[in-house]
């Protein structure tokens, strides 16, 4: 019937469809096959967790540990978003350009009143500014907003006029090579516009004496020339500008025309020149070192040996090599090793060594609770070379520690203590740190590095609190948390719990595991018998840390333990174990009995609605309803053997209390905690779904064999139709939820059309229709269920 | 003989109604940010007489840190001959991140965006939004395609590409409210997985979308088949990073830097390990490494372009090949592609 009409909406879709040169045969056979689809069985997709993020293991470096200026360290180590907050190159390389301002004019202005003039001033403030500069007299006043500027007034009343020349021309410069552009449309070029630029740029090169002013205009020449695309003329212009300026003072400006130049070499196919180039601005230049990490590259092994080729020394070969490793997330110790080789008093090989330990802390800070909670993200291979990749960094860092080339050697030495620390030899790295504090000074590096052991040193403490002993791990615990290091990393709370969870499940505490890493609430989601033996067995013995850890149910111990045993009660219910389930609640106290939730499980119902009511004057709690439920099943022996005519009532009331209570009853909470309804769309894979922040995943009570065994046994002993077609109707709803959860379901809630039921499953529905069809109760419930009413057509 | 003329009758019925199939016209997809086809690509073009390219103007994103809409890249036009002589439909992919949470401002502001974008590239026919909407997305992208087709010139037809699992499920994400759907019929495997037998394409994967699919979908269905390879490097069990296009397989072969592995794959992936530190695509490989490569040769072309044959695509399909920029010109002739577009048809 249900094939019907779904033909039905079929044929009369496509009727308004264009025929598309199809025969009416080709039509038949085309909605034949479609008719087969709808037996043909869904994929089994896997299950997902929603709104789930990444995660990528525990690090407990501080950021401060490593050079702070090295901007491009977001590329090596794993430090959140404090790049993002702390390195904006853009205001790094206003910083640097201004402070070079500063310097040249005897530090009179603070780089901020450079950089008003400089980045914030406008052509009409500028204008007036060279004005005021040209001026002999010094009559001319200094444009309003500069009135109060250092930095202009110095330069005016020095009568600096290349200066301020030059800083109307950049203004004009910039309008070229500031993008304008939000991405979603092209910024306009006017190419031409900067050639003209170029040419007027290059006369005022010639015309200007001031090695630092010409600097700046080759900058401003070579950077117009490749943001016009001109990329043989940036060679040329550079070649030719920069060999006729006086470079004894080093300036960043160099790196920046530098970075303009290799950019070109790049467009021109020149790939090591240009990473050579840019290997240079990384290893000098702060402001840009993104950029030409960014840039590098490096397309095959002859590029690299072309590149290697250009280095003039072992300190810009090891950059090379630096830049080659960065990035990559992989032990790195060869690349250590030939780095410290060529250059051991390399500035960056200490991101490298940082990098490196935080692949460690990524496997070694790595519990099985870590895995449960965000999955094995981790490599089996990394894994499985853990051991010897700590072994070979531990021998290379005390290389590095003997030898005594390293310009930051307490670095190195805090390091081999926390390599120690992830080697589980707690004693050794304690020792470490305190000699290494002892020779720690006032200097900002040594403050540092204090402020590093501070926080591993709180790793230590929980790495050593003792899982064993109950009395005093929660004081010690609580200890740990009030050190100033816990506030400061974000991973300290999470990793504590999972520290403590695995060493409690080590000493066969499931339940005090459980609850040592998850809230409480959590375990009902799946409830777990040893889990929920281990935390009544704790609740007796009012265990500290359960009483901590279960704060936020109750503080009152007894409330605690009837939370637990009716989990457990509701653990066994749900696997149809009722006698189980009332020994669980009888031993809650009566006062807490008196707390428990109501239910009314027993109602006969046909609507598909899951929302319960408020309880009525007859509804019970789950104790009463396991006692209830015992007795309707002794009742309902008895009325058998007695040939009782109540029996089928008897037993229908117990095939609607296993189907009310089941996923698909409006009473589901009487043996469940949790129902979560998008589970509707994905039944065949449970029944235990995946669900954020649920240890175990969610159990939804998807079986309905015992409701269907009972309204089978009231179809029966049923004496009347009336009764009959009740009996069926029920029995009939069973059937079509348990296709529902078959993998060969393709149904969906939400689809407007009516379920299509295979033939073993239609058993119920069929004799209903068929036999009972006369019935008022029949009458009744077609009005009602529109499926039943389509099926019956 | 009542009964024979009438069966005779039938038969010339039949016979006079099944019009022979159109094959498919070929087109392809440029997906680099520099549109610059090479020689080779525009005798590829002009020999398989493909007038039709799809070409993506932008990649619109989500940007991680400030949580803003915005455009990664933007089509650079360097061959602005190609472009006049050809159909162009623009293209824009959107990451399906954009759409979680989007309030119903912003996707008016994004249709508002894309179409002044797209003004750039006019004069155009069709215009196509690539998005992997997922059932949670699905409200919000389809609102957004409703916003972004009163933006577009009222002639343009407006498409969607369509993903396999869109195509097999359509009633848990949705079909789009546009007028075409390009049909994705690749990337049948999941390219984190070191085991996975060919990535961009494998019968078998692809067989068990085309089971239990809808014979009917709501909008008609043009079709784009793969014409690249890829390699994937997968560092210590982990996909380390994907390099686009076909390898220098002599070189890697005699340089002695890399160990070939053989499978015993019908359609062959290639297994490569890193035996000394190298350098490939750009991208610095180490000792270990290990190197999937996924590649479509001929036999698998035909083989997807007959899997095909079973989808339901539009009397006027065309057949876009992915993509112009890394497929390997050289062994794809104009007659084997011709060969693709008339076996999904026979």
């Amino acid at each position: 019937m249900q094939n019907r009409k779904k033909l039905g909406n079929f044929s009369s879709t496509l009727l308004k469809q264009p025929m598309s040169g199809l025969s009416k045969v080709a039509w038949t056979f085309l909605a034949g096959a479609w008719l087969f689809e709808l037996f043909t069985p869904a994929p089994h997709t896997p299950p997902c967790v929603p709104h789930s993020k990444p995660f990528h293991g525990y690090t407990f470096f501080d950021a401060d540990f490593v050079d702070a200026s090295a901007a491009y360290a977001p590329y090596f180590l794993r430090f959140g978003d404090y790049y993002d907050r702390n390195f904006n190159p853009e205001v790094l390389q206003q910083k640097e350009n201004c402070e070079e301002w500063t310097e040249r004019f005897c530090s009179k202005a603070r780089w901020e009143d450079v950089a008003e003039v400089i980045y914030e001033s406008d052509a009409y403030d500028l204008a007036q500014l060279h004005e005021a500069a040209s001026d002999p007299t010094r009559k001319t006043p200094l444009p309003y907003r500069l009135e109060n500027n250092d930095f202009a007034y110095v330069v005016a009343y020095n009568g600096c006029s290349e200066v301020t020349r030059y800083l109307t021309f950049a203004k004009r410069c910039e309008e070229h090579v500031v993008a304008k552009g939000d991405g979603w449309s092209a910024a306009p070029r006017h190419v031409q516009d900067m050639l003209e630029l170029i040419r007027e740029g290059k006369e005022r090169f010639y015309d200007t004496k001031s090695a630092f002013v010409r600097l700046r205009y080759a900058y401003q020449i070579v950077r117009l020339a490749h943001y016009a695309g001109a990329y043989q003329m940036t060679v040329d212009l550079y070649d030719e500008l920069m060999p006729k300026i006086d470079r004894k003072k080093r300036s960043v400006i160099f790196y920046w025309a530098l970075g303009h130049l290799a950019g070109a070499m790049q467009k021109l196919g020149k790939y090591p020149e240009a990473a050579f180039r840019y290997s240079i601005i990384f290893r000098h230049c702060a402001s840009k070192r993104i950029q030409a990490f960014r840039s590098f590259k490096i397309r095959d092994d002859k590029d690299w040996q072309n590149t290697l080729k250009l280095c003039n020394s072992n300190e810009e070969r090891s950059t090379l090599y630096i830049m080659r490793a960065g990035g990559s997330h992989t032990w790195a110790v060869p690349d250590m090793e030939a780095i410290y080789e060529m250059d051991a008093a390399n500035p960056q090989l200490e991101l490298l060594l940082v990098s490196d330990v935080q692949e460690l802390e990524k496997v070694l800070l790595r519990t099985s609770v870590t895995d449960h909670k965000n999955g094995r993200a981790l490599a089996k291979i990394k894994r499985d070379a853990v051991a010897k990749h700590l072994l070979d960094l531990q021998k290379f860092v005390r290389r590095v520690i003997r030898d005594a080339k390293t310009p930051n050697p307490k670095t190195w030495r805090a390091v081999d203590g926390y390599l120690e620390l992830l080697a589980n030899d707690r004693y050794a790295a304690a020792k470490t740190w305190d000699r290494l504090e002892d020779e720690l000074d006032n200097s900002k590096q040594d403050k540092n590095i204090y402020q590093q052991l501070e926080i591993w040193r709180c790793l230590l403490d929980i790495m050593n609190l003792d899982t064993t002993a109950s009395d005093t791990v929660d004081r010690l615990s609580y200890k740990v948390r009030s050190l100033e290091a816990f506030d400061q990393n974000p991973y300290f709370e999470p990793f504590l719990q999972e520290w403590l969870s695995a060493g409690y499940a080590q000493n066969n505490h499931p339940g005090k595991a459980m609850i040592a890493a998850y809230p409480p609430h959590t375990i009902r989601y799946n409830p777990r018998l040893d889990v929920l033996e281990d935390l009544l067995r704790l609740s007796n013995n009012f265990d500290p840390v359960l009483l901590e850890r279960t704060m936020m149910i109750d503080t009152n111990p007894e409330r605690i333990k009837a939370y637990f045993l009716e989990t457990k009660g509701v653990y066994f219910l749900s696997r149809g174990e009722p006698e189980a389930a009332a020994a669980m609640f009888r031993q809650i106290s009566p006062v807490e009995q008196a707390r428990m939730t109501q239910f009314v499980p027993f109602a006969n119902r046909f609507g598909e609605k899951i929302n319960r009511e408020p309880p009525r004057e007859t509804a019970l709690n789950r104790l009463e309803i396991v006692e209830q439920l015992i007795d309707f099943e002794q009742q309902g022996r008895a009325a058998h053997a007695l040939q009782d005519t109540n029996e089928a009532k008897i037993w229908l009331r117990l095939g609607d209390f296993w189907y009310n209570t089941s996923f698909f009853g409006y009473e589901w909470e009487v043996r469940d905690f949790h129902r979560d309804g998008a589970n509707q769309s994905r039944l065949a894979q449970g029944p235990v779904f995946p669900l954020e922040g649920a240890p175990d995943g969610n159990r939804e009570n998807l079986d309905l064999s015992l409701a269907l065994q009972y309204y089978e046994k009231a179809y029966k002993a049923a004496r009347t139709q009336e009764m009959k077609a009740r009996t069926a109707f029920m029995a009939a709803r069973v059937q079509q939820k348990q296709w529902f959860s078959h993998p060969d379901c393709t149904y969906r809630p939400g689809n407007p059309n009516v379920p299509l039921l295979p033939a073993e499953y239609m058993n119920y529905y069929d004799l209903l229709i068929t036999r009972h069809s006369k019935t008022r109760y029949f009458e009744t419930v077609v009005k009602e269920c529109k499926w039943l009413a389509a099926y019956a057509r | 003989m009542k009964l024979l003329l009438s069966i005779f009758c039938g038969l010339c019925w039949i016979a006079c109604s099944n019009p022979v199939p159109k094959p498919l016209t070929p087109a392809f997809y440029c997906w680099e940010t520099v549109f610059k086809p090479d020689s080779a690509a525009i005798s590829l073009l002009d020999s398989t007489s493909c007038n039709i390219l799809y070409i993506k103007i932008l990649d619109i994103g989500k940007n991680a840190s400030s949580g803003a809409i915005e455009p990664y890249s933007r089509l650079e036009l360097r061959d602005s001959a190609l472009w006049q002589s050809r159909q162009i439909i623009p293209c824009v992919f959107i990451t399906n991140e954009v759409f979680d949470g989007i309030s119903p401002e912003k996707k008016e502001w994004l249709a508002g965006k894309i179409a002044a974008a797209a003004k750039d590239f006019a004069p155009f026919k069709e215009f196509q939004v690539d998005c992997d909407w997922t059932a949670g997305t699905r409200q919000a992208y389809f609102l957004f395609l409703n916003h972004l087709r009163k933006q577009l010139p009222q002639s343009t037809t407006l498409s969607a590409t369509i993903r396999l699992h869109q195509y097999k499920f359509p009633q848990n994400t949705g079909v789009p409210p546009v007028d075409r759907g390009m049909l994705m019929f690749y990337n049948t495997g999941d390219v984190d997985e070191e085991s996975e037998r060919n990535s961009i394409f494998h019968p078998a994967e692809a067989q068990k979308y085309l089971n239990g699919a809808p014979k009917k979908y709501a909008i008609p269905l043009d079709l784009a088949l793969p014409l690249f390879s890829w390699a994937q490097v997968f560092r210590e069990g982990e996909l380390w990073k994907i390099i686009p296009g076909p390898l220098p397989l002599a070189e890697m072969r005699s340089g002695g830097k890399y160990l070939e592995h053989t499978t015993l794959e019908p359609f062959p992936a290639q297994l490569w390990e890193v035996q000394d530190g190298t350098f490939l695509g750009g991208h610095y490989l180490r000792p270990g490494d290990r190197l999937r490569v996924s590649a479509i040769p001929e036999t698998l072309l035909l083989e997807s372009a007959r899997l095909a044959r079973q989808l339901d695509l539009a009397d006027d399909a065309r057949l876009a090949f992915f993509h112009l920029g890394i497929a390997p010109k050289e062994y794809y002739s104009a007659q084997k592609l011709d060969q693709v577009c008339k076996t999904v048809r026979n």
